[in-house]
């Protein structure tokens, strides 16, 4: 690439747009596509943010054409997409999309796909810029990645490259090392987007923002200050119809190694040299490098694991997970985990992380809670305080984005009464506009090739080499029945004893 | 998210000092109908707003309810009416409250509105300052240019993060638009500066700016030998006069020598080869605005010519043209974006807008020159 520079950007700070470039989606007829990708995509074009000059190539076995995968989007994004804001752009939106037919597990349709491509660059005159997104299943991503390298897609001198991958990047640290080597083979690590959704969103985004663009919060974010941290991503949803997925994942896959990790990372990580992807991404590595590495025998008193049994919801009863479709009756899937992390740095030495995720659980709440000491000196009569508790900075990713900090207060009056009040920030109310969606930004930042909020290879290793001593320890352990927690409750009781035990309980969301 | 604000009636007619009592009043009673539910208040700007006469009053109001949903605060609207002659200030008080998807109550505006005579309006500033929130910036939308050399005025400018203007969209001489550039200019030294005028050539300058994050086109750019604005109008159009002063500016091309006759505006450097930026008009025929850019650079005895043109759907079309041929076609849809869009988004920012002001001093430099 040259240094040259385009003056005509300076100062274009409302607008930012990619060079004309064409998507080439893989697997483009499964539910990612109609859910999120098109929706985004239309988004994304109607606010403008797409290259004039743009196309998007749905790749997929099925027999359509053109015509009818127009109609199955425009389809798509009537129902997931809130505001179309003409029928003349919906229109403009469908025309530049494309479909084309081939088995992307066979080489010759990459090799067919890649002469459409040049003759469709050549007709459009725009450099041979391309974004492949693998939206399809995991098992395939290997024999995708080689067919495109037999026909000569991984790289091209007209242009850039670049992938996006869905995840799960492994399955555990050593399919992730394969996938990584089967991936490097292909593609240089600059031209990988392995994208995890929850990194798009505009909170995630903004536990950086709040860490390193204020000055009040750095400097109590440490031992010194933090007692204990609690990361919570809590879902309602059951397995919601994919039986068979979950059971080969658990929680701990689905959820954990991704999205709780990310969190964990960006909140306790060192401040970047620079805002970009390597800087970024080197701290969040050095962070996932200096968590304490659980002993096999440490992971029986450290992590809980749980299954929902039947309860109710809002009302609703609901089966067990053993019950689910595509879920064996002898299940030892777990659907919550628990776990005590510590960081050896000496920034976090001796702080306990706690960290729960699971399903079916009484409300859908993301968020990491900050409990800090209490004061040295406790000059107020014990009796007088309605509820003994610490300063909590809670940092709460979804549904209700914002931030709020709880602190004792004086109640009105002649006596002494302390009660706890909280003070909220709330992301909604504070800015009026709606965020973008999570993969909106993402497939922006991947066609401007910003890598910042996509994983790096060593930094999904390193979240699987942080998981890997449990795994071991639940295979030693073989099948077992897992503790059971009621529908609608927030997990096993093992769960709660966890920080009992250090004298602590978990946050009442 | 709030969507529709209610409008809640505080006070009217109040004096200055019973303002801020009135409002946390509005406040404690709002808990208290709420049977002590968490009722929220976010703010996060101050908007000033002078304006005369009750037809701009009515406008503002509904410009000012258009921009609550995009940014809860203190809205301060001085009204001076000129078929008064007294000099009392007196207030009017509302709030515009709304159920957040959680259902609480948010306050998420507060409006004040002072008015007073023609012979109040140097004491509005001293009113205004003191109602002003701390902490959060404070942003100043002044549409009418002339209101700005008032004196009264400069206090306000001292204690404003942006003041943001709006200038015509028309001239009658280059000699005009170069006494409002200086006008400008003149006003950084107070608080930053964004103008509407220039936010609405975003798209433009986009359809530009797309043209050249082609590496082969940014090969060009010192190939670039002649640059062609055309608009549609009867006067001098400023969105023409703005992208040529920008594109001078941007190509390092601060014009020295610079011609202004038969309807034909020249920016071009003295000595040496440079791009020679010229500005023509067409017949109106009913359209207004720009109607083209066309950007010709010569390499190796090959023209290629850039052209970004206004198309009937509000779009702008690039094409490119090498050796007389078509080589590439493309449209850009700008996203729809009203007078009160516009707003919102410059209340996004309160940083000094450097291109706008170095295009200013481009044109004011064209003037001086000519």
């Amino acid at each position: 690439m040259s240094d040259l520079q385009n003056p005509f950007r300076d100062g274009m700070r409302l607008r930012r747009s990619p060079q004309p470039s064409t998507l080439i989606i893989l697997g483009a007829t499964g539910d990612l596509t109609k859910r999120k990708l098109v929706p985004s995509l239309f988004s994304l074009f109607q606010e403008g943010h797409l290259p004039s000059d743009f196309k998007i190539i749905a790749f997929a076995r099925r027999p359509k054409d053109d015509a009818l995968f127009r109609d199955d989007m425009q389809a798509a994004l009537r129902q997931h997409h809130g505001n179309i804001e003409s029928e003349e752009t919906l229109k403009q939106f469908l025309g530049i999309i494309h479909y084309f037919r081939g088995d992307f597990n066979q080489p010759e349709p990459h090799a067919e796909l890649l002469r459409y491509l040049t003759k469709l660059e050549k007709q459009r005159g725009i450099p041979a810029n391309r974004l492949f997104y693998l939206s399809t299943p995991p098992s395939t991503y290997e024999s995708i990645i080689n067919n495109m390298r037999s026909a000569g897609l991984n790289k091209n001198e007209n242009g850039w490259t670049r992938i996006i991958i869905e995840k799960p990047f492994g399955h555990n640290l050593k399919s992730a090392v394969e996938l990584s080597q089967a991936v490097e083979k292909v593609f240089n690590e600059d031209q990988v987007y392995r994208i995890d959704h929850y990194l798009g969103k505009e909170t995630v985004q903004n536990i950086l923002v709040f860490r390193f663009a204020n000055g009040i919060f750095e400097p109590i974010w440490n031992r010194r200050y933090v007692n204990h941290v609690q990361i919570t991503v809590a879902e309602t949803l059951g397995v919601e119809g994919r039986g068979n997925f979950f059971e080969e994942t658990g929680i701990t896959r689905d959820i954990v190694q991704n999205h709780a990790l990310q969190l964990f990372s960006l909140f306790a990580m060192e401040p970047p040299a620079a805002f970009d992807s390597n800087a970024v991404r080197d701290e969040k590595v050095k962070v996932l490098k200096a968590v304490e590495e659980m002993r096999p025998e440490e992971v029986d008193e450290r992590v809980v694991r749980g299954q929902y049994s039947a309860g109710s919801l809002m009302g609703e009863a609901m089966q067990a997970y053993k019950d689910e479709d595509g879920v064996s009756a002898e299940s030892t899937t777990e659907t919550y985990l628990a776990a005590k992390l510590f960081i050896d740095n000496w920034r976090w030495a001796n702080v306990p992380f706690y960290i729960r995720a699971g399903k079916r659980l009484p409300k859908r709440v993301t968020e990491i809670a900050i409990h800090f000491k209490n004061a040295p000196l406790q000059m107020f009569n014990e009796g007088d305080r309605s509820q003994v508790g610490s300063n909590v900075l809670a940092l709460r990713i979804q549904p209700d984005e914002g931030i709020s900090l709880r602190f004792d207060s004086k109640v009105p009056g002649p006596s002494s009464l302390i009660r706890p009040v909280t003070m909220d920030f709330r992301y909604g109310t504070s800015f009026g506009h709606k965020p973008p969606a999570a993969y909106e930004r993402l497939l922006l930042d991947a066609l401007l090739g910003d890598a910042t909020l996509f994983t790096r290879s060593d930094e999904n290793q390193m979240a699987w080499r942080l998981l890997e001593p449990i795994f071991q320890r639940w295979d030693e352990i073989g099948r077992v029945n897992l503790p059971q927690y009621n529908i609608g409750s927030w997990g096993p009781a093992k769960a709660d004893q966890l920080l009992a035990k250090d004298d602590l309980e978990w946050r009442r969301l | 998210m709030i969507d529709d604000a209610d409008r809640h009636i505080i006070g009217e007619n109040l004096p200055l000092k019973e303002i801020e009592a009135a409002l946390q009043k509005h406040w404690r009673d709002s808990v208290e109908k709420e049977n002590e539910q968490p009722v929220m208040k976010a703010s996060t700007l101050n908007l000033l707003v002078f304006i005369k006469g009750e037809t701009t009053l009515q406008r503002s109001l509904q410009q000012i309810e258009d921009i609550i949903a995009h940014h809860p605060g203190r809205m301060i609207i001085a009204q001076v009416k000129p078929d008064r002659d007294d000099d009392t200030i007196k207030a009017h008080l509302s709030a515009y409250s709304q159920k957040t998807k959680e259902g609480q109550t948010q306050i998420a505006a507060e409006l004040i509105t002072l008015s007073t005579g023609k012979n109040g309006a140097g004491r509005l500033a001293g009113a205004i300052l003191p109602l002003l929130l701390p902490d959060v910036p404070v942003f100043f939308w002044q549409s009418d240019m002339d209101d700005l050399l008032n004196p009264n005025f400069k206090t306000l400018l001292q204690y404003t993060d942006r003041l943001i203007i709006n200038t015509p969209a028309e001239h009658e001489s280059m000699a005009s638009v170069g006494a409002m550039a200086k006008s400008i200019l003149a006003l950084q030294q107070e608080c930053n500066i964004s103008d509407l005028r220039w936010s609405k050539l975003t798209e433009w300058r986009e359809a530009v700016a797309q043209i050249f994050d082609s590496e082969n086109n940014l090969k060009l750019l010192d190939k670039i030998e002649d640059v062609e604005i055309s608009y549609y109008g009867d006067h001098l159009s400023s969105h023409a006069v703005l992208m040529a002063g920008w594109l001078s500016q941007t190509l390092n091309n601060i014009p020295r020598v610079a011609s202004d006759h038969d309807g034909v505006i020249v920016f071009q450097k003295r000595r040496g080869a440079s791009a020679a930026v010229k500005i023509s008009k067409k017949p109106s025929n009913g359209f207004a605005g720009l109607n083209a850019i066309k950007i010709i650079a010569k390499a190796k005895n090959t023209t290629t010519i850039f052209t970004a043109k206004a198309v009937k759907d509000g779009g702008i079309k690039i094409t490119t043209q090498i050796g007389g041929s078509l080589h590439s076609e493309s449209i850009i849809r700008p996203a729809h974006r009203d007078d009160p869009h516009l707003l919102c988004g410059e209340l996004d920012f309160v940083q000094q807008d450097k291109i706008y002001l170095d295009t200013l001093q481009t044109i004011s430099e064209f003037v001086n020159e000519k």
